[in-house]
């Protein structure tokens, strides 16, 4: 049973009103059901099963009818395996080769973008479309929600295959980000949000598991 | 008796009212102090009764009982014009510092000609930035401080201590309550140091380590909520926290 309680951080448009998660009340067990609640109305179902959310969150990247896209991009990639800084680059361009490397179980060429992009997340709460070879936005368009999508799937990929308190703490961020804001549920980040949220919520689950918590 | 060349650039927290509850019956009491009180008409923060110092009264209380030389700004801008003024006209070589949650010292301060001591509430160099004393938490089932020379990055100047604490019986009151405990311990344990020898022993930092970010709410509930028995050896992998040594 769960008490009456909502789920307050995503709330508002938090691509129009970033939260900055300071100093943010304890409000019990309770509140831990309340986020899996909202996080299970995103998934559409309970998100108990995280290899099958792998499996998700693959497909959705890949997009319908085009399942050999991820694989192509391995063997094509734009940027990766060359490790940031040192260029300027697309956003976009970068999240999708680590999705590609990841989802071909090759973290490490992955992993120094997404220590980057990561943190300008978190410091900022916004992803812009282009940065510069030195790590600063280069174009000032944040609105378009795939890459924070994107980059949600790829920490939660990465958290699966090695569980990092740094990437799902940013995976849960991006997610009150993409369920806030009205273009969430559309394109395709509205196709990934559904299998992010469910990973995301599986990867709390397992948390709340190691640590002996109960919701 | 207070530490002469030793001040407290500080603001009204929880923080900076543990450190003073903690020094004063030690003798450890900076010397000088330059308190950022916000615009005229700025009222002490309520800030909740824990169980580990006096947090409800208000720390210009205690700094006017304790008679020590103070010199109070308008500000609470750590960074503002004035304030650099006031620390590089200060009668002191350290400072304390107690400042606003989250501020990051300008280069302009830290050019000011004084040194910042600096307790942050995580064991450096493997839990650098915010939030660390739940990742620790999370991680370990622990908590741990770390006394440091501010530079004009996040957590990575010239260490004084690192102490580990346990987990606080009550984590439902760390912001306020065993967070600030626990610096002002360790605090306390630097400057007595200090007053034994006549200086500070510093040590450059190893490499590594991992700076965290604000702790999302979901997992700052797990945090608080955790039974897990302490571990001495996280599980949380090395590579994207890089934090295992």
């Amino acid at each position: 049973m769960r008490p009456d309680l909502e789920y307050a951080y995503a709330g508002r448009n938090l691509l129009d009103e970033p939260h900055h998660y300071m100093y943010t009340p304890f409000e019990g067990a309770a509140f831990l059901g309340a986020y899996l609640d909202h996080r299970e109305r995103l998934a559409a179902r309970d998100a108990a099963e995280g290899v099958a959310l792998d499996r998700e969150i693959s497909a959705a990247l890949a997009g319908e009818g085009a399942g050999d896209r991820l694989a192509a991009r391995h063997r094509d990639p734009l940027i990766l395996p060359e490790a940031p800084p040192g260029r300027a680059f697309v956003t976009a361009d970068a999240l999708d080769d680590c999705c590609a490397f990841l989802t071909a179980g090759d973290a490490g060429a992955a992993e120094p973008w997404l220590r980057l992009l990561g943190r300008r997340f978190e410091v900022t709460k916004r992803l812009f479309a282009r940065y510069g070879a030195d790590g600063k936005p280069a174009a000032l368009d944040h609105r378009d929600l795939d890459p924070y999508a994107v980059l949600a799937a790829a920490l939660l990929l990465r958290h699966r295959a090695s569980p990092s308190l740094v990437a799902l703490n940013a995976a849960l961020k991006l997610v009150d980000l993409l369920s806030s804001a009205p273009g969430g549920r559309a394109g395709r980040a509205g196709a990934l949000l559904p299998a992010v949220a469910g990973a995301e919520a599986a990867a709390v689950r397992a948390l709340m598991a190691e640590q002996r918590v109960t919701a | 008796m207070t530490l002469e060349r030793v001040g407290l650039l500080a603001v009204d927290s929880s923080r900076t009212r543990a450190y003073l509850a903690r020094l004063e019956p030690d003798d450890l009491v900076p010397g000088y102090m330059v308190f950022l009180a916000g615009a005229p008409g700025t009222t002490p923060p309520t800030l909740p009764s824990v169980p580990y110092f006096d947090n409800t009264t208000p720390a210009v209380e205690t700094i006017r009982r304790l008679g020590v030389p103070c010199r109070t700004l308008e500000t609470l801008d750590v960074n503002a014009a004035e304030v650099v003024e006031a620390v590089r006209d200060a009668p002191v070589e350290v400072f304390v510092y107690s400042g606003p949650g989250g501020a990051i010292l300008r280069a302009d301060l830290l050019a000011a000609g004084k040194r910042f001591l600096h307790v942050h509430p995580g064991m450096l160099p493997r839990y650098r930035g915010s939030t660390t004393v739940y990742y620790s938490l999370l991680e370990e089932g622990s908590c741990g401080a770390s006394a440091l020379f501010l530079d004009e990055r996040i957590d990575t100047g010239p260490l004084l201590a690192v102490r580990a604490y346990p987990a606080p019986e009550d984590r439902s009151t760390i912001d306020h309550g065993y967070d600030p405990h626990i610096r002002a311990d360790l605090l306390a344990r630097v400057l007595a140091g200090y007053r034994s020898s006549g200086a500070f022993s510093t040590a450059s930092q190893p490499a590594g380590g991992e700076t965290y970010f604000v702790m999302h709410p979901v997992l700052r509930h797990v945090a608080v909520l955790s039974r897990r028995s302490p571990s001495p050896a996280g599980r949380f992998d090395s590579t994207l926290d890089a934090s295992r040594r």
